[in-house]
């Protein structure tokens, strides 16, 4: 039987958690929070809130609870309709410049590996720098080794046929003491930050692809988010939301969405950056 | 108009299920007060196309909400595809792409569930037709709540077996073909 709890329980937790683990649990969706809480209770085991918080003492717990909360992006180039239409942006508007990318969010990294075979194919990965976050460094320690979730390799390679790359995705696997994973040279531009969204980059952006890791906060959250993130691109830069999100009023007085379907939005360029 | 006891309906089916919610939206009365929140198994990487035929017999407005989308009174809302889709306290809709469960993304037993939490005995819950038991534990905890829980006759199913596993986790308060469903639909409200 799943553990419940009351709309007070949650409010407790979520400012608790937030206080603990310096996220901000305070700023989830209510139904999210209590989900994720009832199936995290339900996995480890746990009876009672005091049992919880004295759990949360121990690091690894603590990471495998932040792991729990970021929610994956579920596949290698999701949505290939986005990954296409980025692809012309990039080949027409970024191709002759060093251009900074931002993904403030990544679960399992298939938004990175995405993008990286993405620039790869244009021959432009070394003319990209890309900054990654995630709060939890065993995260990223996986994305590093470019560990694949094996029941996903037929979707993904259902998608990357439905992207329509010039080779196979089969090209960007390599085989490791018999276990598949991604070609982690495909990095090499990378820079890993271990962090939340608010943990921006040292440089501006000329892209910002933050493709549904905002469903799961307040769109109190969203308003705050959403100056940092203007605050962080260049003018004229891409801001790439999933394809169900939308800009916070009146956020889009500063941007243009120059793509309805795949939620890509375009800083107006003659705004001060 | 006579004030309806519910404040929601939810809907949940998968194989066969597109004819019947075509069907039940042709038949509901066009100032049907309520919200109509419908979450159906559906082809995961096929975006467009399902909105816009449930749409063509439809008299009421029908919407595949964004994250935030506001939830309102006489409008239909669809479950996008690949996305759970959740109903929040401030009667809002929030959006997923948490694991999906029973195979689906969406999974009507998250849309039910959530709708159930919110809306309490002022919900309506209706599973049709159907090849898995997604639904069933949504059903429960509606009729936990004390709403009111409807499945589709099982003879007039394509694939029963959605309806007949709520019928094993409790019991319906009706079981109604689709034209008996569109009917007590629109005498809600009078």
């Amino acid at each position: 039987m799943a553990v419940g709890f009351s709309i007070s329980e949650i409010r407790e937790l979520s400012e608790q958690l937030s206080v603990r683990l310096k996220l901000p649990f305070n700023q989830m969706t209510h139904s999210f929070l209590r989900r994720r809480l009832a199936m995290f209770f339900d996995q480890y085991g746990i009876r009672k809130v005091d049992q919880f918080y004295e759990r949360l003492n121990d690091d690894s717990f603590a990471d495998e609870l932040i792991r729990f909360f970021i929610i994956d992006t579920t596949e290698l180039l999701r949505d290939a309709g986005f990954w296409r239409q980025l692809r012309s942006i990039i080949r027409d508007k970024l191709h002759d410049k060093r251009s900074h990318v931002w993904l403030p969010s990544v679960a399992s990294g298939e938004e990175l590996y995405s993008l990286v075979i993405l620039l790869d194919e244009l021959g432009l990965r070394q003319q990209f720098k890309i900054t990654v976050n995630h709060p939890s460094e065993k995260a990223i320690d996986k994305i590093k080794k470019g560990v694949i979730n094996k029941r996903q390799m037929e979707i993904n390679a259902f998608n990357y046929k439905r992207f329509e790359g010039m080779k196979g995705l089969a090209d960007y696997i390599i085989e490791s003491d018999g276990e598949q994973l991604f070609d982690t040279s495909l990095l090499s531009e990378v820079e890993f930050k271990k962090g939340s969204l608010h943990t921006v980059p040292d440089a501006p952006c000329d892209v910002i692809i933050l493709r549904n890791s905002l469903l799961y906060y307040t769109k109190d959250y969203h308003e705050e988010l959403k100056n940092l993130l203007d605050g962080v691109l260049v003018s004229g830069g891409y801001l790439c939301l999933g394809v169900k999100e939308q800009l916070p009023q009146p956020f889009d007085n500063r941007f243009e969405c120059i793509d309805k379907k795949e939620k890509i939005y375009n800083k107006f360029s003659f705004l001060r950056d | 108009m006579i004030k309806p006891k519910f404040k929601a309906v939810v809907i949940g089916g998968s194989a066969g299920s597109f004819s019947v919610v075509s069907k039940l939206l042709s038949q509901l009365r066009a100032d049907f007060p309520l919200p109509v929140i419908i979450c159906l198994h559906r082809l995961k990487h096929v975006r467009s196309g399902l909105v816009e035929s449930i749409r063509l017999k439809s008299k009421l407005e029908v919407i595949e909400p964004n994250d935030k989308t506001p939830i309102e009174g006489g409008k239909v809302y669809l479950a996008p595809s690949n996305y759970h889709l959740f109903v929040e306290y401030d009667k809002t809709f929030s959006l997923s792409t948490e694991e999906p469960l029973n195979h689906s993304r969406p999974a009507i037993d998250h849309t039910l569930s959530s709708a159930a939490y919110v809306y309490r005995n002022k919900l309506l819950g209706i599973v049709l037709t159907g090849a898995n038991k997604d639904g069933a534990k949504g059903m429960k905890d509606i009729a936990d709540k004390r709403g009111v829980t409807i499945i589709q006759d099982p003879k007039t199913c394509e694939m029963d077996t959605m309806p007949k596993s709520v019928a094993r986790l409790i019991k319906p308060d009706k079981i109604l073909s689709p034209d008996e469903i569109s009917n007590y639909l629109n005498q809600l409200v009078g």
